[in-house]
This record gives C-alpha cells, structure tokens and sequence, in this order.
C-alpha cells in the first residue's frame, strides 16, 4: 500500500504539476537566469575566479562554474519548495480535504510528491549541459567520477527530505506557501551560492549549517571544479546522509501534527 | 506531453429560440448537461455563442454588451462569485461600484438587502466565515445590488435547507417578480421549484429546446390526464411489458427508486392512463402477474411527467 | 463614463489593499523585501569581504562616478520592487480571479476593464512603495548615501517605470490567463528584470546582447533615470532615457490594452471563465 501510494501520488504530481511544456521551460529557465544574475553581480569585479576555503585548503574555482553550480542546486531547492506549493494548489482547489480523507499513508503522499522532482532534477542536469556549452571556457576538473555522483545524489536526497518536512506547513495553513516562499532568499545567502562561504560573518554560520544547500554546494563544487576525491568530501557526504535521514522522520512527525491542527482548526479548506 | 489533443465538438445548445415577456418568471428545466447554464451565461454576457442572436430589452448580447451588463445580474448557485476575505457589506459595496450604483444610495441600499436577507447581524463578517446558506444569500444580495432589469437565477437553491430555499423562492416570486415588476430567468432541475414558482417554462434536452409554454398547457399536451404512480415489487421486465399492453395504458415509465418491502426491492412505476377509471384494471394486473402493490397515488400530470415525456430521461 | 472609472479604479484599490492587508500583513511585506535584502547583503559581502575594497575597475568606476558600489546597488534594487506589483499583482489577476471564482461576477458588471486593472496596479504599487522606502532605510545601513537630489526626475522616472510595468503586466495576465499559469511566467518576469536592467551592474559593461535585451525594458530607464537624480550618475542624457520610456511605456500600455480586450473575447467564445 506504501508503495502504491508513493507511485500513484508521483504520478499525479507529474501529470498536474511537472509534466507540462512550461515546468520544464521553468527548470530551464530559473538556473539560466539566475546564474546569469549571479555572473552579472560578479562582473564589476572583473574576475573569473573565486576562492573556496575547505577545512585548510583553498581551491580555486572557475567563476563561472560556480555560479553554475550555484544555480543548478539552488534552483533544485527552489523546485523542492514548489513540491510544497502543490499542497497549497490542492487547497485552493478543494482537493486537499479529500487527499486527506483517504487511508493512505501520508508520508507516501510527500515522498511520492518529492519523487516526482526527480523529473526537474534531470532537466536541471540538462540545463548544466547547456550552460556548460554557452560557457565554453569553464574549468570542469573531476578527478573522482564516484565522489561527483555521490554528491549529486546524496544533495538530492537530502534536499528532497527537507523539501518533504516544508510541505507539511502547506498542510497545517494556507500561509504555508508565504513561508516556504520566505525561505528562498535567506537560503540563497546563507548557503555559499552567491560568495565562498568562508566570506559570511562567523554568527551566521551555524544557520548554513542547518541546510543541506550549504553541503550539497561544498560538495558538488569541490567534486566538479575543484579535483576533490571522495575522502576530501566524506565530512560533507556524509553530512548529507544524516540530513536525509533526520529531515525524513521529521517529515513523518511532522505530517501528522500538521494535519491534526490543521483538522482540529478547521483550515483545510481555507485559500 | 508536446502532441496536440484532438478535440470533440459538443453542442452545448441547438437552434434554441424562445422570448420571455417582461415582467416574467420563466423557468427552464433540464437535466444536467442540457444547456442551462450555457444559455444564462449567454444571456448575461459570459459566453458567446457561435451562431445565432440573444437580446436582453432589446439590446443585443454581443453587440450591446457594455449596456446589456448594466441591467442585469445573475446569481448562481455553489459558494462562489463571491470574495471571501472581504466582509458580506464589503462584497456588496464594491460591486455596487462596480455597476456604478449613485453613491447617495449605496449605503442605504446595502442594509436593505443585507436587513432582507437576514444578514444584518454578520454584515462585517469575513464571508469565509459563513455557512452555505449564508453564501447564498449573500449572492442574492449581490444580484441585486444594480437593481437589475433582468435576473438570471441559475440553480439558486442549489444545497440550501429546505425551509432557507421555500423562503428564498417566495422571495423571488412575491418580491421581485410580483412586487417589483422584474423579469427573472430561473434554471432548475427540481421540478416542484418550477411549478411552485414560474409563469412559463422551457424544457431543454441536450441542447434543444423541445417545448415551452404553460405549465397547465404543458400539461394538456401529454397523451393522458392521469398518472399512476405505483410502489410495487417483483415487477418483472415481462409484467411491465405486459402493463404497456393494456388498452387504457398510454405509457410505463420506470424511475429510480430507493426501497425494500419485507426484503424485496421497490420498483416505481409512473403509469399514464387516458382516465381514473383505469385504477382498477392497472392493479388487478399488477396482482395477476403476481407482484404486490406497495403503494399507488392517482395524480393529475406534474411537471415531472412532462420532463420525462418530452426528454425521455429518468 | 470617466467618473465611474475612477470609482472602479478607487474600489478596486481599496479592496484590494483590504484583502492584502487582511491575508498578508507585514509576512507579506517581508516576503517581497527578502530579494532586494539578499542582494543588497550579497554586494556588501562581495566588495567588502570577498574583494576587501580593492579599488574597482576602471571601467565600472567610470560608469558609477563617486557615488560608490553599494549606493549603486541599492538604487537598483529599490526600484525592483516595483517589477513584483507587475508580475505577480496584475500578471495574475485574473487568473486568481477566475481560481477563486469571482471572475464571473466581477467581468459580468459594465466597468471598465482597464479601470479594472488600473485599480490592481494602484493597490501593488502601493504595497511596493512601502518595500521602496525600506530598501533605501536598509541601504543607510550597508553605505547608501544620496549624492544629489533632483524631485523632479526622481519622481518622472517613479512614474514613467510604474506605468510601462503596468504595461507589462496586462501582457502577462494575458499569458498566465491562457496558459493557466501560477507562477512561471512571473517568475520568469522577475528573472528578466533582475538579471537585465543593471540592477546589480551597469549596462554599459554587460555583453552586447545582453544590453540589447535590455534596451527593451522599462526598468532600465528607469533605474538609470533614477540613479542621475539621486546619485547624479550620468552615462546617457536624462532626457534620451525619458523619451525611451515614454515610446517603451506607450506601446506596452497599447499592447497590453489590446490583450485585455482579446483575452476576455477568448474567455467568452471558449467558455472558459469557469475552467481554471
């Protein structure tokens, strides 16, 4: 029934929500424009390069590549808080109470919903692709193919838990969208997209810490850019995994709670 | 996902031409998907269609449009058309400015309605705090809010309580149509509605209009008087053949019916007959062939009987 | 006639500012502030930690004179908040209207729809002007300082801007109306915007084809009408920048006025008021 469940909500999500010409124009568009943004705040500086602290090494990493890079995982994360938005569309739909009436399981109902991005995850890849091709001159430099994938997968699962545990709000209130909506620029200058990390004031580090973006962008951009083998990332791998397992079962506490709020104020059919 | 669809035509209407009287309360009746709704929103400017004329007072729907809003209104049933996170008096103040109602009159206009509708009390209320039948009556104040020359009601009591709808439609015929002399176009599929209320009625039948006029002419139309009606179980498939054969029978029409006697199910059968004198006959066969007779009522023809005459559907 | 536009222009406003106000309150004030916060940050971090105030180049130092970077960014990023009342605001309306329901019985009255949509305008650029005031107050904070004032241009560019954005929003509602969209168009608007019009650095230093698409903005002018009259940088004659508005703003307004009429007719024809 699990299973089932999962597979049918990922299904549907695909076919309502990701599925469409103007999703994936969506997952094409947003890392493009926003890398492009992110380019242009650089470009005053006159630089083409950006110096990364890791532990006592500094990499140097093509400018270009790290906005790419940025993008490409900010822009995922951007996608796991539209996961969450399906909850509100559902709302406004009248939809949500009987998604809830029924007996299915719903953590299957979150996981099958975070699943389905993994069709955004793979157009986002493209996306990479093409913008490595506008770019010719970036410095792609994998020593490591396995750390590489590792760290795109486990940026994955650790985003897709997070993005599970922001959908309950959408559950518990109608201004759910509002605060995963929040989250995005907060997220975007805490987690090391638009500078080096090491540039943040020291107070502010223990808020990227708590973001699977922070380590998924370590990790990717050492991998990618940088030459990292996969023991020069185990800190931010297995960071990662622990992330996805904790945001997981927080989902799942979470859900419940949520709904019984949600039931006991009556704000289910609130838009 | 990038192929094209192919596309079905449905004709939500067919050559549906009649004219309603100023002054009127026409009602026009269908089952779900008739074209009901596609002619009111026609009327009211929401849709045009894609061939043909509609004129409200004489002004053209399509050509007119800008005046023909100016008059009219509608009120639909279902909780929407209506803002939520705005108050009842909010609601009906801004679409007063929407049909540019003399601000001298706005206010005043606005307690009446809300007075009327019995919803003075909970006017400051954010309508997503009403029940459905408040709603409801809110839409009615909406849809007179510009003090319209037409009113079209489209399924207006759709989900109310029965005591809240028997009130909101002496409120239609008494005060609006009687008292001040508007035209009121109602669509309904409650039969007893129709007759309760309207001048005139049209039945629509998948697009086409198959008959308008008088309720009571309607009803003299029908190939007999009189009606059986009859609760009865075992009726088989050769015992209601059987039934169509006898010579005062003009026609058997089985209808829906939930029920049980003693176990057995409950079929209901409306038995036309050219006169009461076929009582007898009509039962003595039901008991021949063995089935019993739960119930049986002897009725002149209703609006009901005229549905299923001319659309042939349950 | 013209008195019963101003009234839908007024009510629409109001009710609309009412329900904003009523749902939102300040989350959604802090939601719009959150972008042009993040950036004003991000430039901070950039000049002052990552580069440590080196000396900027040449180039740019030409383009932004003696008003400094970060003065520089926060001009930018205060006008983008008006890119947010067009897209999301008036680029969604009737979308929203026809997803909640009232999109009948609001386009079922004799107003004017361009009233009508004037009326959403004045309630965003409303709701913007308070995201405009504070971006400047936070920008005090990270080094803004005004160089000059000029009222006049200051407030020709405020106006010009919110007019073709204006524009510009009727063409989008007509595109999230068809395609039945949420977000995506908007979304996509504020990208444009952002990344385009030299909010975070001039356009005189951006490729070729990047001030091509650029020239076909509003905010572009704008941005650079209203960095001459506040920090008097001038790389092109403030009054070429207010003609270019002023065609860019007409035509968007025709375009947008044009939609607005077809994209009801369309409703109409097609039936589509109540499929959302």
């Amino acid at each position: 029934m699990f299973t089932r469940v999962v597979f049918a909500e990922a299904v549907k999500s695909l076919k309502v929500y990701f599925f469409s010409t103007r999703t994936l124009f969506w997952a094409l568009a947003l890392p493009l424009g926003n890398g492009l943004y992110l380019y242009f705040l650089y470009l005053p500086f006159a630089t083409k390069s950006v110096d990364l602290q890791f532990g006592a090494t500094t990499y140097t990493i093509d400018l270009v590549g790290f906005t790419i890079i940025g993008q490409l995982l900010y822009s995922f994360f951007t996608m796991m808080l539209l996961a969450g938005a399906s909850f509100d569309a559902e709302r406004w739909q009248g939809t949500l109470e009987v998604l809830l009436l029924s007996p299915a399981s719903r953590v299957a109902i979150l996981l099958g919903g975070a699943l389905a991005n993994a069709v955004n995850y793979v157009w986002m890849l493209v996306a990479l692709v093409l913008s490595w091709v506008a770019f010719i001159h970036v410095g792609i430099f994998v020593t490591d193919p396995l750390a590489l994938c590792g760290s795109l997968l486990l940026s994955y699962s650790a985003m897709m838990a997070l993005g599970m545990c922001l959908e309950t709000v959408d559950v518990y209130s109608r201004r759910g969208s509002i605060f995963t909506a929040w989250l995005q620029e907060p997220v975007m200058f805490l987690s090391g997209q638009i500078f080096p990390l090491q540039s943040l004031p020291v107070f502010l580090l223990p808020l990227s810490y708590l973001l699977p973006l922070t380590f998924g962008l370590m990790a990717v951009r050492l991998t990618l850019l940088g030459g990292a083998s996969i023991y020069d990332v185990r800190m931010p791998l297995a960071t990662l995994a622990s992330m996805t397992l904790i945001f997981f079962i927080l989902a799942s506490l979470l859900v419940n709670y949520a709904e019984r709020r949600a039931k006991t104020k009556a704000t289910l059919t609130q838009f | 996902m990038f192929g094209r669809k192919s596309t079905t035509v449905i004709r939500a209407l067919d050559q549906v031409d009649f004219e309603i009287q100023d002054g009127e309360l026409f009602g026009l009746l269908g089952p779900n998907g008739a074209g009901k709704t596609t002619t009111v929103k026609i009327l009211c400017t929401l849709l045009e269609p894609t061939s043909g004329h509609a004129f409200v007072k004489g002004y053209d729907v399509i050509k007119d449009g800008g005046h023909v809003r100016k008059i009219v209104n509608m009120v639909a049933g279902g909780e929407r058309m209506l803002y939520y996170r705005l108050t009842g008096r909010e609601n009906l103040k801004y679409f007063a400015d929407l049909y540019d109602v003399p601000k001298k009159e706005v206010t005043t206009r606005v307690n009446n309605l809300l007075e009327l509708m019995g919803l003075s009390d909970r006017a400051d209320d954010e309508v997503e705090k009403y029940s459905k039948g408040m709603r409801q009556r809110l839409q009615v104040c909406r849809g007179l809010i510009n003090d319209p020359e037409v009113l079209f009601l489209d399924e207006p009591t759709l989900g109310l309580d029965v005591n809240i709808a028997k009130d909101l439609r002496n409120f239609i015929r008494e005060k609006v149509v009687r008292e001040q002399g508007k035209t009121v176009l109602l669509t309904t599929h409650y039969m007893y509605e129709a007759e309760e209320m309207c001048d005139r009625v049209g039945f629509l039948s998948k697009g086409k209009l198959v008959a308008v006029g008088k309720p009571e002419e309607l009803k003299r139309e029908l190939p007999s008087g009189f009606s059986i009606e009859l609760l009865v179980t075992r009726a088989t498939e050769e015992t209601i053949g059987s039934l169509r054969q006898l010579e005062p029978v003009k026609k058997v029409i089985e209808t829906d019916y939930e029920g049980e006697a003693e176990g057995e199910k409950i079929d209901r059968l409306i038995v036309n007959v050219d006169s009461d004198k076929a009582v007898p006959q009509v039962l003595s066969h039901m008991a021949n062939k063995h089935c019993r007779v739960v119930s049986f009522n002897l009725r002149g023809p209703t609006l009901e009987d005229l549905f299923m005459f001319y659309t042939g559907e349950k | 006639m013209a008195s019963h536009s101003i009234r839908v222009i007024a009510s629409t406003a109001k009710v609309n500012l009412i329900m904003t106000w009523r749902f939102f309150s300040w989350t959604g004030f802090a939601l719009r502030f959150f972008t042009p916060l993040m950036t004003l940050g991000a430039a901070w971090i950039l000049y002052n930690v990552v580069y440590a105030r080196q000396t900027l180049p040449p180039g740019f130092g030409a383009v932004i004179g003696s008003s400094g970077y970060l003065s520089f960014i926060t001009v930018g990023n205060a006008f983008y908040v008006f890119v947010f009342a067009a897209a999301f605001v008036v680029g969604r309306v009737m979308f929203w209207e026809r997803a909640t329901g009232t999109i009948e019985a609001t386009f079922m009255t004799p107003m004017s729809r361009l009233a009508y949509m004037s009326g959403i305008m004045l309630a965003a650029a409303t709701n913007s002007l308070i995201d405009f005031a504070a971006v400047f107050i936070l920008g005090l904070a990270f080094g803004f300082q005004i160089a000059l004032l000029n009222a006049p241009l200051f407030l020709s560019s405020l106006l010009l801007t919110a007019f073709g954005l204006f524009g510009i929003g009727l063409i989008t509602n007509a595109i999230t109306l068809t395609f039945r969209d949420r977000t995506t168009t908007a979304n996509s608007l504020m990208i444009l915007f952002m990344v385009f019009c030299g909010l975070v650095c001039p356009v005189e230093l951006m490729p070729p084809w990047a001030q091509l698409i650029s020239k076909a903005l509003p905010l572009t002018y704008g941005v650079r009408l209203m960095r001459a009259s506040l920090l008097g940088i001038v790389t092109v004659d403030p009054m070429h920048d207010i003609a270019a508005l002023l065609v860019l703003d007409a035509i968007y307004v025709v375009i947008g006025a044009i939609t607005l009429a077809q994209i009801e007719k369309n409703l109409r024809k097609k039936a589509l008021f109540s499929i959302f």
